[in-house]
């Protein structure tokens, strides 16, 4: 039953704004509240967060009722971690290699890693691609449009 | 009257220069490629082109970034309607009776209207932009920051009233992305709130980064999961042309779409979005037949096509004479103005006339340009869509870490933007609809300022937003939505509207 309520797509996010909310409003009594004519930092951020709670708490009060709890289609749908992970994973390798070793690696680092998060990839296919825009990349955006972007490794 | 046609002249001379036709043609085109590919939105294109924009003159930088974005409203209606997929989310209803009638062979006069009405709708909405400047930007004048406070509580709840699923989700995104937009240093005392000592939170989360990761990097993530079934109908695009049966069934839904678009835009948070969701809600309330719609209408394409071009254009009021921004794209148009050293609000019109002017006859400028445009290269966007996804994602992936990474130099803002497409996942999975986080994200800190100050100037009497009678005016217009919002039968439309998609 426990997992349950947490698999619930309506309860999970009333938790999720409930936590979010109740953490904001603990963090924003670390700034000066003021009163209502001279709002300190926290004033505006504490109201927020109090009421990001609220609507989280309310959320979850709604969907306690038994006939929708036990309502299958609002599970929460099995996430596809791979591809989230290998999405995640290619935007860092390009973020970070770009200062060092350059455009070109950067943006063949980005297409192959990102590129196998489609299941039925080939490695032909993918080679061509992440060839094709690595040029591109530095034509277009490094030569073309004059952003300051490394090309090569330093 | 005569002013009026001594400033448009004035306009259309600056921006018919040769190289402001080119800055143009080239604004346009781009706005329609990026439109017609899915996934890709004028937001990172906005973004990444945004630095390249350094070296141009301000008006020619202004003009080519604004036909990026209603550009691309031509171009998402395209992909709608050959391939079911909204290449842009103003058309995400196109596509229910726009592949509707392509699959009966007749996406050709799909296109054709939908081409039509949205130069129908531009032309009327770059007047109403021309007429209404003057005096928004004089009732701007009026404006203290009780009435700008209030505006934007308008547009927010205009927002979350036309957000889809539930309503408490849709309000609790808000308040998040209020909060999301208060991260960095407060204006008034100095302090830096929830940057938690990392330097580059100190100006706050950018806002390609937050837009580029809840839209651009979850979505992606979210169609890798789903099965690729594209078909693009390319055997038969049939005739460009609308019969004369079509224009008689759609010149009334184009008049109605380009009213409902041009008050739409005008609303913050509105735009092209609502507006075409609105549009065509009313068609099928008015329709003799509405179990039509859904069949391929040609209502159901006439009317938000329409709608939404309008909308896009007119979203650009609130910038201009407010200088706030009603949606995403604005916000972005508010980093290129800042750029060239332009404060926008009510002052622009006065202090440069040329640009004002300028831009807004670009608008009409770019429309035309469009029509002529894209009838005849439908073939080459038709190839284009054909390009298979895994083919394409790693290719906009790349678009949009140039566009994150280039606007401050910074690794560190691309793994944020990486942080914001797991929360985008997640929000995906949990049912949330993102756009309201964006608003009130691009809001906060607009809104926090003009509490604060609207507070301090009535000695902390919060009744001052129902005293004054502009910022009342405001309030009770909001409170009519909500009130219209929870009526029944409206809330049924609401939902049945949302659930095609």
């Amino acid at each position: 039953m426990k997992l349950r309520l947490i698999g619930h797509r309506d309860i999970a996010a009333g938790l999720f704004f409930f936590v979010l909310g109740s953490l904001t409003a603990w963090g924003s009594t670390a700034y000066k509240l003021g009163n209502a004519m001279r709002m300190g930092p926290g004033y505006f951020p504490l109201a927020l967060g109090l009421l990001l709670a609220a609507l989280g708490l309310l959320l979850v009060l709604r969907n306690t009722r038994p006939d929708l709890l036990s309502d299958e289609s609002r599970l929460i749908e099995k996430p596809c971690l791979r591809s989230l992970g290998l999405i995640g994973f290619s935007l860092l390798t390009f973020a970070f290699a770009l200062q060092t070793a350059g455009l070109i690696v950067a943006t063949l680092g980005l297409v192959i890693f990102s590129g196998i998060a489609y299941r039925a990839f080939n490695w032909k296919e993918l080679g061509l691609l992440s060839g094709g825009l690595a040029t591109f990349a530095v034509l277009v955006f490094a030569y073309g449009l004059g952003l300051p972007l490394q090309v090569f490794p330093a | 009257m005569t002013e009026l046609l001594a400033q448009l002249t004035q306009g259309f001379e600056a921006a018919a220069s040769l190289g402001n036709l080119g800055y143009c043609l080239v604004g346009v085109t781009l706005g329609t490629l990026i439109g017609v590919l899915p996934g890709i939105g004028p937001v990172a294109t906005i973004a990444m082109l945004l630095p390249a924009t350094y070296g141009l003159p301000p008006l020619s930088a202004l003009i080519m970034l604004a036909g990026i974005y209603y550009g691309a409203q031509y171009g998402g209606s395209t992909s709608a309607i050959l391939v079911n997929l909204p290449g842009e989310s103003s058309s995400v209803i196109t596509c229910i009776d726009g592949y509707a009638m392509a699959r009966r062979g007749r996406a050709g006069a799909a296109l054709g209207i939908a081409a039509l009405g949205s130069f129908f709708a531009g032309t009327v909405a770059t007047l109403v932009i021309a007429v209404l400047a003057a005096p928004l930007s004089e009732l701007a004048l009026k404006f203290g920051p009780a009435e700008y406070f209030s505006l934007m509580i308008l547009g927010l709840i205009a927002a979350i009233v036309l957000a889809k699923g539930s309503l408490i989700k849709a309000i609790a995104m808000t308040t998040l992305g209020l909060l999301l937009g208060l991260v960095g240093t407060d204006v008034n005392s100095g302090v830096e709130r929830f940057s938690f000592g990392i330097p580059e939170l100190s100006d706050g989360f950018g806002f390609v980064v937050v837009s580029m990761g809840l839209f651009g990097i979850a979505e992606i993530v979210h169609n890798l999961e789903k099965h690729e079934t594209r078909q693009v109908f390319t055997s038969h695009v049939g005739k460009l042309l609308p019969g004369r049966e079509d224009f008689r069934r759609s010149w009334k839904p184009v008049l109605r779409g380009t009213f409902l678009g041009s008050l739409l835009g005008v609303l913050p948070g509105g735009g092209a979005v609502l507006s075409s969701f609105a549009a065509y809600s009313l068609e099928k309330k008015l329709a003799d037949d509405p179990s039509r719609f859904g069949k391929g209408a040609i209502e159901g394409v006439a009317a938000p096509e329409s709608a939404n071009n309008a909308g896009a254009q007119t979203s650009f009021i609130p910038l201009l004479t407010l200088g706030i921004p009603p949606n995403a794209v604005m916000a972005l148009m508010v980093g290129a103005m800042m750029i060239h050293g332009i404060v926008p609000g009510p002052q622009v019109m006065t202090e440069r006339p040329e640009l004002f002017w300028g831009l807004i006859a670009s608008m009409w400028i770019g429309n035309a340009l469009l029509v002529l445009l894209n009838l005849p290269l439908i073939g080459l966007w038709v190839r284009l869509l054909k390009v298979p996804y895994r083919l394409l994602y790693p290719a906009i992936l790349l678009f949009c870490c140039v566009g994150i990474y280039s606007v401050n130099q910074s690794a560190l803002e691309v793994a944020f933007a990486v942080g914001f497409g797991v929360l985008g996942y997640l929000f995906i999975k949990l049912d949330c609809e993102p756009a309201p986080l964006l608003l009130g994200f691009v809001l906060g800190p607009l809104m926090e300022e003009n509490l604060r100050r609207a507070m301090l100037l009535a000695r902390g009497d919060a009744t001052v937003f129902l005293t004054r009678p502009l910022s009342a005016a405001l309030l009770s217009l909001a409170a009519l939505l909500i009130v219209v919002l929870v009526l029944p039968t409206v809330r049924k439309t609401r939902d049945v509207a949302f659930q095609e998609n």
